[in-house]
């Protein structure tokens, strides 16, 4: 089954957010709360962490693009 | 600190024992022999005769207050006069084992240190050196009626000394601090004696500032919070002994500047408040020097000594000194003592029994030594007894000179009252030296952040319309970008406050300046907002530059002694002889509620002494952040949340990559017009353009939007020429109603501008009530709608709109709200 992982609610004043760095590419196992990238905004830079376990199915933005608040980032085929 | 200590729950949860060890209690046994053997028997006398001094002094100060005068020399003196009659030794002691560099800072009742500090000086220092001291620019004022060739005698140096302590006293021009400072803020740079302080335990975060310069600069003196017993209750206390002690100076990573601060809380225990008793009374503790085990393992290196014995006094101090040049400093010393004469001269001593009083006497510190010196034949009777006579005559000369008004005139504040007010800020600064690079970790530009931000548009606008924060200069950035500079070309310039290390401050202006800056130069502090403030004071005092943060500023009042009472008055009361560079940011918050909500920049203009800036936008934000951080005056920088995230709209040509600066007190056109004015404060200023644009767009109306920009100083002409263009005038701000900053503004115009006006003034300001949930703000704070009643009240018709709210002001005064 496919599911996303979602640009988490960060509370910056309108969600100003660049998704900076991957970590991970499209055909990598991961687990949930591995770090799968970096998100910058203007006061900080914070890990984005995996809320999924599973294979990458694709990353859907590509490293530098700005980013609103729960927007989907990642698709996984998730393990049951 | 970042991930270098770590929570190890197996640890926190282990079942143990907290030991806090042993506090000595008048260890000191040497012998008088021994202590003469010593000390030799020229400073034994030399201290014998400070304490006369001493004594003498302030029995002339008690007659004067009692009687109106002194050796039958009539003068009337209405000051204060708090005296420390009984406790000579300890100042003494204390005096006995400083340096002359070394730093003593004091309360109200000082002036005993203050003169066996100013005397072991004298006593130390050259012919040669003093006569350069007392012609200085800052201090040359004491002498300019005297003869200065004869000043360079010892003998004549004490007497001038004398002179310029009771002529302060007094009030008179010709004090250390040219008579406005007085009995209670008395000081002498030179001779390293920083200011006593009114406010009980005033001097404990001011010294522990003067130790983190010490500290930060490399310097070796250590410095001397003489405070009273009374003093232990105090909050500001409490927070200071802490920073003295954080862990982070001795967990320091680069191992740089490592060590507590060089600084001895000195608590002069006479065993009373005014007639309160701290133990058994006001205090929990049986024993005032329990509190040092309170702070840290250490114990403070706490002891109690005797301080009625200048010898275990001086042993007590020379110990702390060698503790301290270790950097196991701070040091708590519990100097027992006891005063005969009254908290002041009205005390009935109605608290305490003549049999204590005279149970005291009989360990008065000046005859202890006194029966010593004859004992052992150091002096004769007949000598001490001419000492007495001659110690008598010395403070009689310096007596008479300073109620002398040809000798020692008053300032003429009669002719010329804003002598005074002129002394509020210097109006200097230290430009920044672009070629001086100070200490770094690593190249600012190789920062994720400097990377960042230059690869951002300068300018929040593009063709397709406003750019977000990551694509161009946030208001955040454009704060960011002269503190990095200032910073990185200026090692004297110390940045503190609340998660400003790695986290970068709440709102994460800081951010990327954790890898550049040493952790001495910028560094989380405890929540202690009192500390905070008062030690940047005594940072600024010592000569250095200090950017502190509070975090939201409802949290002023936890630190308003330090802002309105040393912060802003150091200036003055020094006679413009202390400078205090010191940039205070504090944020203005949003959405958090009551006590995280309040625009208190109106409070703050209150306060005489403090030069107030408030940007709106980002291109202001950095050009005033320049300014003040050159600025050698105190300034508060005044940020809204707001405004963080917001990107350079208004101004079109955006945010300058180069370093500039805007000058402080100037406001500015933002929106030019010719129907109306609307002036703003702080982030009102997006509301205003706001309003603004919809009054053209809706109504044709042409609205000029002038921003304050600056509150303390402020200039009006600007707003003054608009007003008579337009004849219509808004005034507008966050701040509450009652007290408003604008007020004043408003009565200005009604003065300058009387034949202008067309309608009153209409305000929009916040209701003297709580702010409530973030939902309902703009039921609360000063909204476009609100802006637009207001263009109502002009008596401008802005056709299908009528009144949203209506505001019954008179009623409100009469509710109290
Ligand atoms: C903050 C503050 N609260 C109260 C006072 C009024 N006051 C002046 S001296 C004093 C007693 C201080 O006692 P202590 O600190 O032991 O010093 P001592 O007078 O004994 O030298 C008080 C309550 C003050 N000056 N400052
Ligand atoms: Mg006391």
């Amino acid at each position: 089954m496919e599911e996303q992982i979602l640009t988490p609610i960060i509370g910056s004043e309108d969600g100003q957010a660049v998704l900076s760095t991957w970590s991970v590419k499209a055909g990598d196992h991961i687990d949930i709360g591995q770090i799968i990238g970096s998100i910058e905004t203007n006061k900080a830079v914070l890990d984005l962490e995996s809320t999924k376990k599973g294979v990458i199915k694709a990353l859907l933005v590509a490293a530098g693009t700005e980013i609103a608040d729960l927007q989907p980032l990642v698709t996984v085929i998730v393990e049951s | 600190m970042v991930k270098t200590l770590a929570v190890d729950p197996e640890e926190v949860r282990k079942s143990k024992v907290i030991h806090l060890g042993q506090i000595p209690v008048n260890s000191f046994s040497q012998t008088f022999i021994q202590s003469l053997t010593q000390l030799g028997k020229d400073k034994v006398i030399f201290s014998f005769r400070t304490m006369l001094i001493i004594r003498e002094f302030e029995l002339m100060l008690e007659e004067i207050k009692k009687l109106g005068k002194y050796q039958e020399t009539a003068f009337k003196y209405a000051g204060p006069a708090h005296l420390s009659i009984g406790q000579e030794a300890s100042a003494v002691g204390q005096a006995l084992a400083l340096d002359t560099v070394d730093i003593i800072l004091g309360s109200h009742r000082s002036h005993g240190e203050t003169l066996a500090k100013g005397l072991f000086a004298i006593d130390k220092l050259s012919d040669q050196e003093l006569t350069k001291i007392f012609e200085a620019p800052e201090t040359k004022h004491i002498i300019k009626n005297f003869n200065s060739s004869k000043i360079t005698k010892k003998e004549k140096a004490i007497e001038v000394f004398l002179f310029g302590l009771i002529s302060e006293i007094f009030g008179k021009e010709t004090g250390f601090n040219k008579g406005l400072g007085g009995s209670m803020h008395a000081f002498y740079t030179p001779f390293g004696i920083y200011p006593n302080n009114a406010i009980v335990g005033g001097s404990a975060p001011i010294a522990t500032g003067i130790a983190l310069y010490n500290r930060v600069q490399r310097k070796n003196n250590v410095v001397i919070a003489n405070i009273g017993d009374a003093s232990s209750a105090c909050g500001p206390v409490w927070e200071s002994m802490n920073f003295a002690a954080m862990g982070q100076f001795k967990t320091n990573k680069e191992k740089k500047i490592n060590g507590g601060l060089p600084i001895v809380y000195f608590f002069v225990n006479n065993f009373y408040g005014m007639g309160g008793q701290p133990i058994g009374e006001t205090m929990g503790y049986e024993n005032l020097a329990r509190v040092g085990a309170g702070i840290n393992p250490d114990r403070l290196h706490t002891e109690v000594v005797d301080g009625n014995n200048i010898f275990a006094v001086h042993d007590a101090i020379t110990r702390a000194k060698k503790i301290i040049a270790q950097g196991k400093g701070p040091v708590l010393i519990d100097c027992q003592t006891y005063r005969f004469s009254g908290h002041s001269p009205s005390d009935a001593s109605s608290y305490r029994t003549k049999e204590e009083i005279d149970s005291w006497r009989d360990v008065d510190p000046i005859k202890i030594l006194e029966t010593d010196i004859l004992n052992n034949n150091l002096l004769l009777p007949q000598e001490i007894e001419e000492m007495h006579l001659q110690v008598k005559k010395l403070t009689f000369d310096a007596f008479v000179k300073a109620i002398d008004d040809k000798i020692s005139p008053r300032l003429p504040l009669h002719s010329n009252p804003e002598i005074i007010g002129n002394l509020t800020f210097n109006n200097t600064s230290k430009e920044i030296d672009f070629s001086y690079a100070a200490e770094t970790l690593m190249d600012p530009l190789q920062t994720q952040r400097v990377k960042s931000t230059n690869n951002k548009s300068r300018i929040g606008k593009d063709q397709n319309g406003i750019l977000s924060g990551v694509k161009a200069i946030t208001f955040r950035d454009a704060l960011f970008e002269p503190i990095l500079e200032h910073a990185i070309h200026d090692d004297s310039l110390v940045i503190y406050g609340e998660e400003n290390r790695d986290w970068g401050g709440a709102f994460g202006v800081y951010r990327g300046l954790t890898e550049v800056l040493p952790s001495h130069r910028l560094f989380n502090s405890p929540i202690a907002e009192a500390a905070i403030v008062g030690t940047a004071v005594g940072y600024a005092m010592a000569g250095g530059r200090a950017l502190i943060e509070l975090m939201y500023a409802d949290f002023i009042g936890r630190a308003g002694d330090e802002i309105f009472n040393q912060l802003a008055k150091w200036q003055a009361m020094s006679g413009g002889i202390l400078k205090l560079p010191v940039v205070l940011r504090i944020s203005v918050g949003s959405k958090y509620g009551a006590q995280h909500s309040q625009d208190w920049s109106s409070l703050l203009t209150h306060i005489s002494g403090l030069k107030v800036i408030y940007p709106a936008t980002a291109f202001d934000a950095k050009g005033l952040m320049a300014s003040a951080l050159e600025s050698n005056d105190p300034v508060v920088f005044v940020e809204n949340q707001r405004l963080y995230d917001n990107v350079e709209t208004i101004n079109i040509s955006g945010v300058p990559q180069e370093y500039y600066k805007i000058e402080i007190g100037k406001p500015a056109i933002v929106r030019a017009g010719k129907d109306l004015t609307i002036f703003s404060v702080g982030a009102c200023l997006i509301r205003a353009l706001e309003a603004a644009e919809v009054l053209e767009n809706k109504w044709n109306i042409s609205t000029e939007v002038i921003d304050a920009r600056s509150l303390v100083p402020f200039d009006p002409d600007l707003l003054i020429k608009s007003v008579s263009k337009t004849k219509k005038l808004i005034c507008i701000s966050d701040a509450c109603e009652r007290g408003n900053w604008l007020h004043g503004i408003m009565n200005l115009i009604y003065e300058k501008n009387s034949n202008d006006l067309e309608n009153k003034i209409s305000s929009v300001m916040a209701p003297n009530w709580i702010t409530p949930a973030a939902e309902q703000e703009w039921n609360y704070f000063p909204s476009v709608e609100n802006i637009l009643d207001a263009v109502l009240d002009q008596g401008i018709t802005l056709l299908g709109r009528v009144r949203t709210i209506q505001n019954d002001s008179l009623n409100n005064f009469k509710k109290g709200i």
